[in-house]
This record gives structure tokens, sequence and C-alpha cells, in this order.
């Protein structure tokens, strides 16, 4: 599909509660947001803001929600598969199968997807010597370092050549060099028309390669713009319009609190 | 055995497609989690981490079991009766492994991060579930069938041996359709970690049920009788699938009657049926559990108790040091959490009334005159060596689902795990020893009397003695720090046997000093007492190594 003008996802009051029994808890509380081909999108939040949960109602991951989401246009419960062909998704806590190795890995999830072998084959082998893995191709994960089994993840979150790819905290464990190789392939894919779901604490990388950040926070959009026309006067970057915006203004008290924490008697 | 079992799934490739299923992504699928299981985890390095070996030893047991089984039907000259019978073993033995061990695999959770985002149909996830499944109950059931179906030869001919076998296979899947089924019904009534409580308990009662069933039946089950006895079918005979795969099995004989090609019939359509609703209708229920399952955990905001409790003021009492204070703490919590915990130490627990009611036999048309007739015996003896199968549940304690956490024993600047271990196995006889054993001795003294009472007391203390003693020998690792896979079965049995003999040990002890006098009794409790005291010593002060 051509990057066109009219949005690639359209959420229309998302809602999302979870129940244990008695007791519910609401995550999501109406969020509303047109997402245009080709763009970056930083997702920011504090930690239990619902950002994760956001993400895997749109892979798909978690299939009950209220509200409406589109995808490429056609309804995500109806059509989730044709959907899930087309988007990516690099999770956070690492799940991968380790016992396999990244190239055994790569061609199960690739097989997956219902690629050509051949084609696949060529796929995995570029991939992994961009990202400096063709050594460890043939060695079992369960020996890999966490950056090493991120790279891996990453690799097979793009595997498929998605038009739409969702990336929860990706540059955890990366080394310096690492981190380098994904932005440049986020960069890359985003110029290529792909649209890019970015979601992390990092705030410093978020402000420099997002073309459009959204704050959320108790369940709500808080802040969604360029970061240019969120700054303001009192907030110069990034990490000081989140600490604004989600109420930390008073540092004081907070030191207060840690300072009492080591007393002695 | 992996190769062949692909094989023999690729026969059924068009029957599979028929039923909504991606056939590619299936294989893919199924072949990925059968290399999984059978690719060896560094990890673990002992020997009992290798799945194949355990999985042959495990079907070693089952073929040996179905020759018991078989051993019990060989009276009885009707095959429908004895197939019928047969298949209900066979199938209750399937259905408990299955809820019992399987149920994870089911609904595993793990992968969800890997398979959900990835272009599958809920039908094709669950076919490729329910398939691994099968892989390892097919091996349990022709495991179990085997010697059956030898003996069928010799009693009958080649060809219904064969078609017993088939039985076999149709009667795994069907157990599989009706378990999951089953599963899917529940879940529309309770969701998330309810509808987890709600497995673990029906694994609990399984478990029970088996055990009581199996001390039970044998009883109740008259084979003499049954030798010439021939089946009547009644209209709810259609009704028990155990019935069709009989009848399946009868019709080879060439007997065409009108109920055996019924029952054929249903053998052969049911399965076929079931698949589809299941696989093609039902399976968007499985992606729901599936999807629940995702769900972080919910913080639920308790109010924190200023007030001490009960428990709490028994910690003061039995534990000594600070840390002995921690390990109790850590265990109460953790033993009222841990859902594997549970499902590991209950089904032990009701061992006891089981137990109970095997070694006492009591008329149950006569209850009091029985009790009364009890009252002149020195039964009581044997509820001391009851009390002991409440103490069994230490032998769980070393293990945990996240032994990853165990680190902070190393990295922290802690000297004492002995005084770890002696606060947890203290928390454990105080949650489970005490309250069965109190219970035990009121029984005691309803059926006979007071004069009973020094005899339990010094039994209970030997008792408590004892396991403090095996805690020493068994080398019990510090709690909760290792993988509960890497637990060696065997185990179990081995401390139950030694326990036993222990037990008889201190149940000859406790009845050589009834002919003594009260208070001499008491004298030894206190001796007992000295040497708990003494044992709990010893396991504070030992040196545990870490690994």
């Amino acid at each position: 599909m051509k990057p066109s003008e009219s949005p690639l996802i359209t959420i229309r009051d998302l809602k999302k509660n979870f129940r244990n029994g008695k007791s519910k808890n609401e995550v999501l509380k109406g969020i509303n947001l047109d997402i245009a081909p080709g763009q970056i999108i930083g997702y920011i939040g504090p930690n239990g803001a619902g950002k994760s949960t956001t993400v895997k109602i749109l892979c798909g991951i978690i299939p009950d929600f209220e509200g409406e989401i589109k995808v490429f246009g056609q309804d995500l419960r109806t059509n989730g598969l044709e959907i899930k062909k087309r988007i990516g998704y690099v999770p956070e806590n690492g799940a991968l199968y380790d016992l396999l190795t990244p190239n055994e890995y790569l061609n199960f999830i690739g097989t997956l997807y219902g690629m050509d072998a051949a084609a696949l084959e060529k796929r995995i082998q570029h991939l992994l010597s961009f990202f400096e893995m063709e050594k460890h191709a043939d060695q079992r994960m369960d020996t890999f370092s966490k950056g090493m089994k991120q790279k891996t993840l990453i690799i097979s979150g793009i595997i498929n050549d998605p038009d739409i790819l969702f990336l929860d905290e990706p540059l955890s464990g990366l080394d310096a060099n690492s981190v380098i190789l994904v932005k440049e392939m986020l960069t890359q894919l985003a110029s290529n028309g792909k649209t890019i779901f970015y979601c992390s604490h990092l705030m410093d990388v978020v402000e420099k390669i997002s073309d459009r950040i959204l704050l959320i926070n108790n369940g709500n959009v808080i802040a969604d713009g360029k970061f240019e026309e969120l700054k303001t006067e009192q907030s110069a970057t990034l990490e000081q319009l989140f600490a604004q915006l989600t109420g930390r203004q008073n540092g004081n008290s907070n030191s207060d609190v840690l300072f009492k924490a080591f007393e002695k008697n | 055995m992996v190769n062949f079992s692909l094989f023999f799934v690729r026969l059924f490739r068009k029957l599979i497609q028929l039923w909504g299923v991606d056939y590619d992504q299936f294989e893919t699928l199924l072949q990925n989690k059968l290399t999984l299981d059978f690719r060896r985890n560094p990890n673990h390095l002992n020997a009992s981490s290798n799945k194949k070996q355990t999985f042959l030893k495990q079907l070693f047991i089952f073929a040996v079991l179905g020759g018991f089984i078989e051993l019990s039907l060989m009276q009885i000259d009707d095959l429908m009766l004895s197939q019928t019978i047969l298949f209900s073993m066979i199938m209750v033995m399937l259905a408990t492994t299955l809820i019992n061990e399987f149920t994870s695999v089911l609904f595993d959770e793990r992968d969800n991060d890997i398979l959900l985002v990835r272009p599958i149909s809920h039908r094709t996830l669950l076919l490729s579930r329910l398939m691994h499944i099968q892989f390892y109950m097919g091996f349990i059931a022709l495991a179990l069938a085997l010697i059956p179906g030898i003996v069928i030869i010799f009693k009958f001919n080649l060809l219904i041996s064969l078609a017993f076998f088939i039985g076999v296979g149709l009667s795994t899947w069907v157990t599989l359709l009706f378990t999951i089924f089953f599963y899917l019904a529940l879940s529309k009534v309770v969701k998330g970690e309810k509808f987890k409580d709600y497995v673990t308990y029906l694994q609990i009662l399984l478990a029970i049920v088996i055990f009581g069933g199996y001390q039970l039946l044998p009883r109740m089950i008259d084979t003499d009788s049954m030798k010439h006895f021939s089946m009547t079918v009644h209209w709810w005979t259609y009704l028990i699938p155990p019935a069709w795969l009989a009848g399946f099995v009868k019709f080879f004989t060439f007997n065409h009657a009108l109920n055996t090609t019924f029952f054929f019939l249903l053998a052969v359509a049911i399965p076929f049926t079931g698949s589809i609703v299941i696989v093609r209708f039902l399976s968007k229920g499985f992606g729901e559990i599936l999807g629940q399952k995702t769900v972080d955990k919910i913080t639920n905001e308790k109010k924190k108790t200023t007030k001490e409790n009960f428990s709490e003021r028994m910690n003061r009492l039995f534990c000594v040091t600070e840390t002995e204070k921690l390990g109790w703490k850590l265990t109460m919590k953790t033993t009222q959490r841990d859902r594997k915990f549970k499902q590991a130490v209950y089904p032990m627990l009701v061992f006891i009334p089981v137990m109970a009611i095997m070694i006492l036999k009591p008329d149950f048309s006569n209850l009091m005159e029985s009790i009364q007739k009890l009252g002149d015996t020195h039964r009581y003896l044997y509820f001391i060596f009851l009390g002991f199968f409440s103490t069994m549940s230490i032998l769980q304690l070393p293990y945990t689902d996240t032994p990853e956490a165990s680190w902070i024993y190393k990295a922290l600047p802690f000297r004492q795990p002995g005084h770890i271990i002696s606060g947890s196995v203290k928390a454990l006889l105080y949650r489970f020893f005490f309250p069965v054993y109190a219970f035990l001795i009121l029984c005691a003294l309803l059926i006979w009397n007071i004069r009973v009472f020094p005899e339990m007391l010094l039994g209970g203390i030997l008792t408590i003695l004892m396991t403090l003693i095996m805690v020493v020998i068994q080398q019990t690792g510090i709690p909760f720090t290792q993988a509960r896979e890497s637990q060696q079965k065997g185990n179990t049995i081995v401390a139950a046997i030694l326990g036993s003999v222990m037990m008889g040990a201190i149940v000859g002890l406790v009845y050589l000093s009834s002919s003594l006098v009260g208070w001499l009794i008491l004298i030894f409790c206190l001796v007992a007492i000295g040497l708990v005291v003494f044992t709990n010593r010893a396991i504070r002060s030992k040196n545990y190594q870490m690994n």
C-alpha cells in the first residue's frame, strides 16, 4: 500500500478494564488517535500508564477491548489476521525461544508469515549481517547476552517487512554501537513510508527520533504533537516536559522523603 | 519419534484443512514445539532433565499399569463389557494426566508475545496445541494399551487387536476434545485469575478422586460374579464414551447387531464432528483465554492489618532469631499464594482421611458399634502414623517457579541460611502438621479416651523429631530457590518409604511405652523435646552451599 493521506491507524474511544473477580482496574479510559503513514511516533508515559496495553491491543495480543480500532482501514476485531500480516512487534519482555538458534528462530517466524523459503533465507542473511550477528547465527540463544537476544527480537519484528512496526523499549540491553544501528534502521524504515510506534522511557532518544510525541498518563492522552510544539518556557527538554505533565513539579518534597528514609532513628 | 509423528499427522492434511486450519503454519508450530521439548536445556545438566529419557521411563510405568489393568479384567468373557471397563480406565487415566500435566501446555502464556502477533488464526493455534498434547497422550495411551492389546491377539485375533489400537487412538482424541470443551465452558463462567484457581482446585480434586478410586474400586468390583455377566445396553449406554469405543472394537468381530453398529458409528463420528465443532467454531474462546493471561497482574491494594494475628504470635513463640522469623514469614506467605505448592501438597493431606478409612475399616452400616469395638484395640497408634503424611510438605520446600530470585542469598551479606531453613520448617509444621495432628488427637480422644493422650503426645513430638532429622539427612535446600523441574520425582517416594520405616519404629516405641505409667511417658516427652531443640540447632548451624 502506498502512503496516502487517510490515516493508517484510527482509534476511537479505546477503553480497557482488567477484571479479577470483583476488583476492576481501568487501564485505558477512552483514547482517540489518528496516525498517518511514514511517521515515527514516540509513545511515552509513566510506569503503569497503559503504554504496553495499548500496543498489545493494537497488535492483537489482547483481543477484548471497548471502542473501535481501524488499521489499514480494516476493523481490528474482524480482520485481525489480515492486519497482523502487515505489522511487526518487538516485545519489551524479550520473549523468544532461546533453545533455538537465531537462524532457526527467524526461519520459524518467517514460515508463520507464509514466506517463500528462499526469499526468507536471503532476508535473514541480510538482516543478521546488518546487525553484525552472522557469527552467532547458528549458536543457541540460551547462551546469548541480553543485547544479542534483543537484536534477534528486532530482526524477528521486521522479518515480514511490516508497514507498521511496534517497538516496546527496543534499546534495552543493546550496546552503544547497536543503538546506532537501530536508530539508523528506524530512520530508513520511516523514510520508506513505514510507520513506527516507539514506546520508551528513554526521553532523550524519543525526543530525537520522533516526528510526533504522544504522552499518556492514567489511561488518557495528555499531550500530542511535535516536540517543538509541545515544549514550553519551563520545559526545554522532553524529560522536563514529562515531569511537568505527569505531576512531579515539586521535586523538593520527594527528596525530603528520601532523606528521611536514611535518617538514623 | 518426532519425525514419525509429523509424518503421521501429514496423512490427515486434507482433513485438517477442512477444519479451517492453515496446515503449513500448523505443522511449523507443532514441529517447533516438539523440537524445543527434546532439545536439552544446558542449564539443568542432571539426567532427569533429559525429557526423552524421563518420558520413556514414564511410558514403561504406564505399560506396567496397563498390564495390571488387563490382569484384573482377564476373567471377564464378554468382549463388550471388558472393553467398556478397559476403555473407561484408560480414558480416566488419560484425562487425569491431561488435566494435571498438560493444562499448562495447553494454556502456555509464555510465548503469547511471540505467537499472538503473528497472523495465526485461533483455530491453527488451538489445533497445534492439541496435537502437541496428543503426541504425548498418544504414546501414553499406546503404552497403557500394549499388554491388553497383546492379550486380545491371543484371546481373539489380530484384526480385533488392531481395531483395539485404533480405538485407543480415538479414545485419546475424544478425551482431549472433552477436556478442552470443559475448559472452554468453564472459561465462559469464570474469567482471568479465577479461571486458573478453579483449574487448580479441579486438579487437586482429581488427584483425590483418583487416589481414592484406585483404593476403593477394586474392593467394590467383584470380578468373579462378572465372569459370565454380559452387558445389557440401555438408552443411556449410548451416552458413555467408553461404550462407543468398546462397540467399535466389537464391530470387528463381525457382530453387526444394530447396537454394535450404532456404537461403531458414534465412535467414528464423534471425534470428527467434535473436532470440527471445537476447532472451527469454539476456538475463539481459546484465544480469549490466552489473551486474558497476557494481562499484567493487577495489584490489589489491600489494607494493612496492624493487629498482630495468631500466626504472628506463634512466629514469635517458635522462632528465636530474626532470620528464623523471616524464614517462617516467607514460607507462610508463599505457601498461601503459590498455586503449584498447593497442588503438590494438598493431595498429600487428603491421603490422611482416605488412609484412615482404609486402615480402620469402619462398618458404615453400624458405625457406633464398630467405633466402640475400635475402642478396645490399640489402633490409635495408626493415627500417629497418619500424622506423618502432613510433614511430607517439607519435600516441596526448596522448589519454586522463579529460581532466579535466589540470587539474593548469594548477593546479600547473609551468613545464616540454616536459620531460614529452620524457620521455614517450623512454619510448615505449624501450618500443616499441627492442625492435622490436633484433629487426629481429638479423634483419638473421642474414640478411646483421655488415657491415650500421653502416648499421642509422645508420638507427635517424635514425628517432629523425625521430620527435623530428615531435613538434616536430606540436605533440604534453602526455601524456594530451586527450579521445580529439577525436582527428582523419585525422591518423594524414597522419602515416603524411609519416613514410613522410621515412623514404624516410632509407633513401636510408643506402643512399648504404653505399658509404662503416665508420668514416665511425660518424661520421655521431655527428652524428645530436648532432642527436637538439639536437632533444630543442628539445622540452624549447618553450613549450606549455594549452587
